[in-house]
């Protein structure tokens, strides 16, 4: 009995060992938010690939930073920073830094979770995913590699272009980023003299949301949701409370200005 | 036992370890020694046993279907394990199989090599006696491990899953002093990482997995035996019933291939015999036949398995003799 019992023990000591062994699997990208080398400021005279040039979108001038709408946009980001929840915190962490690289993951996730060849019929024939009922079997679209290099290359050419526009603008207006013209907000995202209007992270988060939506129709729910979250991360980060809280110092190209009239409108 | 039979007994072992062995790619059930059968101190018996399962319709996640590209996927393997008598009341049991998998159509190819070695503890904890019969209770715990380099990522046709597993059962026998026994088991199924050969893999459901390495689900299995001693104990008839249940993971979606991480659920009804002639000389050669037929599945092909083999059982040290 003393025997089982000594068994017993091991076997337990064992299971706990065997246990710990294991860690979370990496589902995304881990990296602190970072500076760029530079601001590319003439990044609005780069040559696009599908705009004629940066012009062809037309951006309105924002209001003057002293005017009423400015101020209470300002008051309105404050407000909407204040108090976060824990879930809001988490997408502020997962967003604010590289928009580029979470929409990427989405874009692959979508790649792998759509790559499924049509399966055969009862009478032994396939059908074809249709795109103009894409819930039909098989599901639209067969995202097998010549369509997902289509989807990541109009994906990738649609930032390109829109960035480059948005830099136009930027540069044009000039207008400074909310921590520049009012001392009492601070972000946890990097400050830098990139100016905030438009939002160069609300701009691709409008494109990546436009062309993901239009490669994987029946994701149009999901994609809007994350949108929905890197838009309203944007904002959230503006927190002098928290900018310590996430640990890092902060730099990117991505602006604050995320509260700009031209959230969703780029693309 | 209850039974005088008690040496003898390394083939149920086989039997009912073996079995398992066969049904899954690696199994939580499989591989391990689910009787109540305790070989005496110093007692070897070694067994060879030769298996043969295969399907033609599959579960993908909870539809069954079948597949022009597999048509009918049949697996074969050859075991050999050992069970030893440490003391009279502590066993300690042994397995390795040699299996090779195939398509009957399509563009696959199948594998064969080692699949997965075992070793299992078996203990008798406590047998009382109940009216006309006893109650004995079994706890085993066992490790199993991939035996070879083979690929994880290729079901059904890979080998095994790639990983360790852990297994802890208990085991409860009622047998009854006319020979015939009542007995069942549940099991926990502790599975380690395992890795495939890709770096990124997408889970149902869930998500991205920016890995090579696949967290496997643990499982459970149970197992509820009627069984009966016939011809003067010389001949065991077994009819089981058991299942596994994986605890966790994706099903296969829809035309896609299966993954090792998969929610793999399957119950089965099976029926074996063993029939034992004493050499005379205190040595023990035994024959073993059986069938199972897999009744309800998840993720997994309802397979049909033939098994068939000889176990020969001696002493290596203590007494010489079987007290058959």
């Amino acid at each position: 009995m003393k025997k089982i019992f000594s068994f017993g023990i091991v076997a337990l000591v064992v299971l706990t060992v065997f246990q710990a062994c294991e860690k979370d699997l990496p589902t995304n990208l881990e990296f602190s938010p970072y500076n760029f080398e530079s601001l590319d400021e003439d990044g609005g005279t780069w040559k696009p690939v599908l705009l004629d040039s940066a012009t062809v979108i037309g951006i309105p001038a924002p209001e003057d930073v002293s005017s009423a709408a400015y101020q209470a946009e300002l008051a309105d980001l404050k407000a909407a920073s204040s108090n976060l929840t824990s879930e809001q915190e988490k997408a502020v962490a997962h967003w604010a830094g590289d928009g580029l690289v979470r929409w990427n993951e989405v874009a692959r996730e979508l790649a792998a979770k759509y790559n499924l060849p049509p399966p055969p019929k009862p009478d032994g024939t396939y059908g074809a995913p249709d795109p103009t009922n894409p819930s039909s079997i098989p599901n639209f679209p067969f995202a097998h590699p010549p369509y997902a290099c289509r989807m990541f290359a109009y994906w990738s050419i649609a930032q390109f272009d829109a960035l480059i526009a948005a830099w136009h603008y930027k540069y044009e207006y000039n207008r400074p980023a909310a921590y520049k013209t009012d001392a009492s907000i601070s972000t946890y995202l990097p400050q830098n003299d990139l100016p905030g209007y438009p939002a160069d992270g609300a701009v691709v988060a409008a494109v990546s949301k436009r062309i993901l939506s239009a490669m994987f129709p029946l994701e149009k729910a999901y994609i809007e949701e994350l949108a929905t979250e890197h838009l309203n991360s944007l904002q959230w980060a503006v927190s002098a409370q928290r900018a310590t809280s996430y640990g890092a110092t902060p730099s990117v190209v991505v602006s604050l200005a995320s509260f700009s009239p031209v959230q969703g409108r780029m693309a | 036992m209850y039974f005088n039979m008690n040496s003898n007994s390394l083939k149920t072992l086989v039997v009912s370890g073996l079995l398992f062995m066969l049904a899954i790619p690696k199994t939580a059930i499989s591989q391990t020694p689910n009787d109540a059968i305790m070989m005496e101190k110093g007692q070897l018996c070694v067994a060879a046993i030769y298996g043969h399962d295969s399907w033609d319709e599959y579960w993908e996640g909870t539809r069954k279907r079948s597949n022009g590209n597999i048509g009918t996927f049949t697996r074969q393997s050859v075991m050999g394990m050992f069970s030893l008598g440490i003391t009279d009341k502590i066993n300690l049991l042994g397995g390795l199989p040699w299996m090779k998998t195939a398509p009957s159509a399509g563009q696959m190819k199948g594998v064969k090599g080692l699949q997965d070695w075992g070793l299992w503890l078996k203990a008798k904890a406590v047998e009382v006696p109940i009216g006309k019969g006893s109650i004995g209770l079994y706890p085993v715990i066992g490790l199993t491990g991939p035996a070879s380099n083979y690929a994880v990522d290729y079901l059904p046709f890979a080998l095994g899953f790639g990983a360790y597993e852990l297994m802890g059962r208990g085991i409860v026998i009622y047998e009854h002093e006319k020979g015939f026994y009542l007995r069942g088991s549940y099991g926990y199924h502790l599975r380690s990482n395992t890795e495939i050969e890709r770096d990124y893999y997408y889970i149902p459901n869930s998500g991205n997995v920016y890995s090579s390495t696949v967290d496997m689900p643990n499982a459970t299995s149970f197992s509820a035996t009627l069984g009966a001693m016939l011809l003067k104990n010389n001949l065991k008839a077994e009819a089981t019933y058991e299942g596994m249940n994986t605890l966790g993971g994706a099903d296969i979606r829809l035309h896609d291939m299966p993954f090792p991480s998969n929610n793999m659920d399957m119950t089965r009804a099976g029926l074996n015999l063993q029939y034992y002639i004493p050499l005379g000389n205190g040595h023990i050669i035994s024959v073993i036949a059986g069938g199972w037929q897999v009744l309800t599945g998840r993720n997994m092909g309802q397979s049909t398995t033939y098994m068939g083999g000889l176990t020969y059982q001696f002493g290596v040290f203590g007494k010489k003799n079987a007290t058959n």
